[in-house]
């Protein structure tokens, strides 16, 4: 497993900014932001999930009781506001208070909130956003992105897709760990 | 408890490849426009395929192309010729993009848009300091506010017919 910078300051002590992961470089040297970019822009990829959820979304009146096709277009628009919102990040400031990593990640669970260190944090490009970027954060304003995707249950478990992401999280985790990248006050799990 | 030696750590594992991600945001940003068609001739193409019952690679074949390249077509990040756009729709017997064939049909368009944009007028200028008439400068074009019993709309007509209004 390699870390791979996205934007982010490596020289900088602490370091600071977005990295990610990539978690078998010998397999898909691409780093988990970078498949979740490929897989949010590609029209393949978001027609098989959501038809294989057609019969959810199109019955499930929090969705507005959607086509395959709107849920497609609805993914688009949230994909190119989340480039927006991570460009502008990258350019104006990771450290910013309002505009920062710290404002857009939010801790994933409730019971993460008061676990300073290494939370595993979410992030989403807008209060009603489907879309998910799952991150740790390791120190204040370093963070790593370990996956992401469409969350259209109330629980990541409902979602074999998810599951598989809340999966990988442990696992960056758990790497972190064994390279003593791992400060016990710091350590968050993280949501966009 | 700060991390000690962090950076040290850091740099056992960081990657030496370097992420592409903000020249890949900055690109399709500035490109949506074009990416925004591309990526829904691709869903079309797609829905033909499963309708037809064809794999990828039958349709290359088809086109006598790489199935290479139809995977890149459905990515939706092509920027493809109406020439290839062509092809695909005849292969395929389906119309993939709508291109307006009348003048009727581009003047209709064309007010549309105008009624988006006297609607626009609307919402941003005062009515006290609104102009009945346009006039661009340079241009044979005047936009004229009419009132009909349908409602306010902006047309499109040219100087000359004015003129011969005696406006």
């Amino acid at each position: 497993m390699k870390i791979v910078p996205i934007f982010a300051d490596t020289k900088r002590k602490p370091p600071e900014g977005l990295f990610s992961v990539c978690i078998d470089p010998e397999k898909d040297q691409r780093d988990e932001f970078k498949i979740l970019d490929d897989n949010l822009s590609d029209p393949e990829f978001l027609r098989n999930f959501f038809n294989k959820r057609e019969a959810f979304i199109g019955a499930h009146p929090f969705h507005g009781s959607i086509t395959v096709r709107e849920a497609i277009r609805r993914t688009r628009n949230e994909y190119f506001s989340l480039l927006r919102i991570f460009k502008d990040l990258a350019e104006e400031g990771i450290t910013d208070e309002e505009l920062g990593l710290v404002e857009i990640f939010k801790p994933l669970k409730k019971s993460e909130i008061f676990k300073p260190q290494l939370q595993k944090e979410k992030a989403k490009s807008s209060y009603k956003s489907w879309i998910r970027v799952y991150a740790l954060r390791v120190a204040q304003n370093f963070y790593i992105v370990t996956g992401g995707g469409i969350k259209l249950y109330k629980t990541m478990q409902e979602d074999e897709y998810l599951k598989t992401q809340l999966a990988k999280i442990e696992l960056v985790k758990q790497f972190l760990i064994e390279n003593e990248m791992y400060d016990p006050e710091g350590f968050q799990e993280l949501e966009f | 408890m700060p991390i000690e030696n962090f950076n040290k750590k850091l740099d056992k594992v960081l990657s030496k490849k370097k992420s592409d991600f903000l020249e890949s945001a900055s690109f399709q940003l500035d490109n949506r426009a074009w990416l925004d068609m591309s990526f829904e001739i691709a869903l079309n193409i797609l829905d033909v395929l499963e309708a037809k019952g064809w794999t990828q690679k039958q349709l290359a074949e088809k086109l006598g192309v790489s199935p290479q390249q139809v995977s890149k077509i459905v990515k939706g990040k092509e920027n493809l010729r109406l020439s290839t756009i062509s092809k695909l729709e005849a292969v395929l017997e389906t119309e993939l993009i709508y291109v307006a064939n009348s003048e009727k049909e581009v003047e209709r368009s064309i007010s549309q848009s105008l009624d988006v944009f006297g609607l626009f007028l609307d919402s941003v200028i005062p009515k006290s300091s609104k102009a009945p008439k346009l006039k661009s400068s340079g241009s044979s074009f005047q936009m004229k506010e009419n009132t009909s019993s349908k409602g306010k709309v902006v047309k499109l007509s040219t100087v000359d017919d004015n003129f011969a209004k005696g406006a």
